[in-house]
């Protein structure tokens, strides 16, 4: 195998860097020696200069090993330049001589000019073993599914909608708007949720090519990125939608204090939510509020803040205040979590409104007076320590945003997994939007409470990543990976020597083996889906009998290299 | 080729032990790597670095093939655990390649050939002292084929003539 590719060898001196160290004549004797190569050429510095032009004589029939900085350092240039002039990179090795090997041997002269020479053939060996892995034209559809029509959404769909996108947006209601009819003004800006949505709606009534089905339930997914298809129930038919990308802006659900701080027992405790509809209806008559936050969420059973409670009840607190100023308003709090300029501000306007705050320790959590209707509550001041009585006829209990139980079912539909906590699992550390199946997004607080206005600008965030997405028609598969550099390749399946044992399905981190059957029934082989697969490689390490393969750098290649390791 | 007959002449095979393959993650320990060679942080010569997208692309049986060769080291090297590009992946080969300490323990050779670090590697310093320790502690061992036959035989599947 491999017996007719040629390679030709380009070593560089780096200006000197190199082969002060390595002796970079008796590699090129020794490499001109191996019958795979075709020619070894030493040059000053191939990133510079005319050594550079030379690079970009164009593609000949020979595989390039070159020998010169790694690909972190120059090497990348020197790939691009070839690229440029018509070589595919996958042709090309790159053996990092300067920084795997001069740099760091260069009181071992002999040694290193041993171990360069190792490198090379390794190099050699890898371009000599490696293949390619199929790249089907790809064909996406030119349609974005957006799922909930909350804030996020309807960001998203918007801005999809101004590029001129196809977009069907989805809402479980049948209502746009989500959250922003539940409430009366949306913090930090202060604008009544009502002219936000109108704005937002307005939007979409401009956009001929945004569609919003209502009372809608997602109930299955098929299909590839690219192209999904979705079938939608509504409530009296079902549809099947395709979709080249699927944004999740599905956002959580409130969760009201139940069986907590006598929330339903007395007269006079509300849930934040509750307090923001009396707000919608015009002012709330009160001589004493007290706002208790942290309300079932940052303990042992709910161990996250919900970030959005603190704003809200700043907000509520003073409208409040400005509904009649004469009230008194107390906020109890464990730590007000208003971070950035803007909510800090806002906690200091609520000060300056003339609400007070009282911090209590997390252990001890107020206690609420009353019999019949609320009458005062007791609360441990955490900065003096001293026991406060709080007269109080209105008591709001802060509402947090939870995971809405049907986040599992969607999950799975995508192939996704929830986060511990229950949110739509999103790899936070590199792709805030992207999740872990090509093609689909999630923005606003169906991955982590966020305001309405965060809420929007992940919506339109989502929506450009969409976009790019859609754009990728005609590009070669490679390119298409949740990161910003293409993937290696794809796994490839030996259908003839597939067992069907289903290792891989279990090992792959993206969901992107099944198994199906095989034609003559009872036996099954793996099949790839060459969209979800980032070309990792788990699946290789745990095919028993070595039938699923990265082409680019299959088990042969890694075993050829080793034994050239220490040729 | 002109140059050939001036060429040094390179004597091959003659690596001093311990000869080690170091399979680094591109994400994460070979950027330790390379940063560890613009430092110019000196290092023993003789490891070898073969770089793959993702820690959990080794399989198991490359790594024997590189003891069954008589490599003396085999380093694995990739992200922390949770920070993985690809998901767990990095994860599910910490534990797939635990068990396979275990099973080298049992043919004889030192689980301590096995270098398995997880996000211990992307710096240079992290990724120089790693090197070395792991090459100091080969050195203590004693030669991984003593005492025993061929090991080449350890991982081919095929039969041998033990006559």
């Amino acid at each position: 195998m491999g017996s007719e590719i040629k390679v030709r060898c380009l070593l560089c001196r780096c200006q000197g860097e190199v082969d002060a160290v390595i002796d970079l004549k008796a590699i090129a004797a020794a490499l001109a020696r191996e019958p795979q190569v075709e020619g070894v050429v030493v040059r000053d510095a191939l990133c510079q200069g005319q050594d550079r032009e030379s690079l970009a004589a164009g593609p000949g029939e020979a595989r390039i090993l070159i020998g010169a900085c790694s690909c972190l350092a120059r090497g990348d240039t020197l790939l691009e330049t070839l690229q440029a002039s018509g070589v595919d990179p996958l042709d090309v090795e790159l053996v990092d001589l300067r920084e795997g090997c001069a740099w760091i041997h260069r009181d071992d002269a002999r040694g290193a000019t041993c171990k360069a020479l190792d490198l090379c053939r390794m190099g050699l060996a890898a371009l000599t073993r490696r293949e390619r892995s199929q790249d089907p034209p790809l064909e996406v559809s030119q349609r974005v599914v957006v799922l909930g029509a909350g804030p996020a959404g309807l960001a998203a769909a918007a801005a999809l909608g101004r590029l001129g996108v196809e977009v069907v947006l989805l809402d479980r209601s049948a209502q746009p708007g989500g959250l922003l009819n539940l409430i009366a003004k949306v913090a930090p800006e202060d604008i009544p949720s009502a002219k936000r949505l109108a704005e937002c709606l307005q939007a979409l009534e401009r956009l001929s090519t945004i569609n919003f089905m209502g009372a809608a339930r997602l109930e299955a997914v098929s299909g590839e990125p690219g192209d999904f298809t979705l079938e939608v129930k509504t409530r009296d038919e079902l549809h099947r939608l395709r979709a080249g990308a699927v944004i999740l802006a599905t956002g959580a659900r409130i969760r009201l204090p139940k069986g907590r701080y006598r929330y339903g027992e007395l007269e006079g405790v509300l849930a934040g939510i509750e307090l923001e509809r009396r707000l919608q209806a015009g002012p709330v008559d009160t001589q004493a509020a007290v706002f208790v936050q942290c309300v079932g969420v940052r303990d042992d059973k709910t161990p996250y803040c919900s970030t959005i409670c603190c704003p809200a009840s700043l907000k509520q607190a003073r409208m409040l205040r400005e509904g009649n100023p004469d009230c008194e308003v107390s906020v109890l709090h464990r730590d007000m979590m208003c971070p950035g300029a803007a909510l800090e501000d806002y906690y200091h306007q609520a000060m300056e409104a003339g609400v007070r705050f009282v911090r209590y320790p997390s252990g001890e959590e107020p206690l609420i007076e009353g019999e019949g209707k609320v009458r005062a509550v007791r609360v441990r001041d955490a900065a003096g320590g001293d026991e406060r009585t709080l007269t109080a006829d209105l008591v709001v209990l802060s509402s947090p945003l939870e995971p809405p139980e049907d986040n599992q079912r969607l999950a799975a539909l995508f192939g996704l997994s929830c986060d511990p906590l229950g949110f739509l699992g999103v790899r936070t550390l590199m792709h805030p939007l992207e999740t872990t199946a090509s093609g689909v997004f999630v923005c606003g607080s169906a991955r982590w409470p966020v305001l309405a206005s965060l809420a929007m600008q992940q919506g339109e965030a989502a929506a450009m990543k969409a976009y790019g997405f859609l754009r990728r028609t005609g590009v070669p598969l490679r390119e298409i990976s949740p990161f910003r550099e293409a993937k290696l390749g794809h796994a490839t399946v030996d259908e003839d020597a597939c067992t069907g044992c289903g290792n891989c399905v279990a090992a792959c981190p993206y969901q992107a083996v099944r198994l199906e059957p095989r034609d003559n029934g009872g036996r099954y082989r793996s099949v790839v889906s060459l969209m979800r697969c980032t070309g990792c490689g788990m699946c290789v390490a745990v095919c028993p009998n070595g039938s699923i393969q990265l082409p680019e750098q299959n088990a042969a290649l890694i075993g050829e290299m080793l034994r050239e390791a220490f040729a | 080729m002109k140059m050939a007959s001036e060429a040094l002449t390179i004597t091959e095979g003659q690596v001093d032990a311990p000869r080690v393959i170091v399979f680094a993650c591109r994400w994460c320990a070979l950027i330790g790597a390379d940063a560890a060679g613009k430092q110019r942080q000196p290092l023993p010569v003789n490891f070898r670095v073969i770089p793959v997208e993702c820690i959990a692309r080794v399989e198991p049986d490359a790594v024997i093939r590189a003891f069954s060769q008589g490599i003396d080291g085999v380093a694995v090297l990739g992200c922390h655990l949770g920070g993985c590009r690809y998901n767990d992946a990095n994860h599910r080969c910490f534990k797939r390649l635990e068990l396979l300490k275990g099973l080298l323990a049992t043919v004889g050779i030192d689980p301590g050939r096995l270098l398995t670090s997880f996000g211990t590697g992307h710096e240079h310093h992290q990724f120089v002292r790693l090197m070395r320790d792991f090459m100091e502690g080969l050195r203590r061992l004693p030669p991984l084929a003593e005492g025993r036959p061929d090991p080449g035989n350890l991982c081919s599947g095929v039969e041998h003539d033990d006559a």
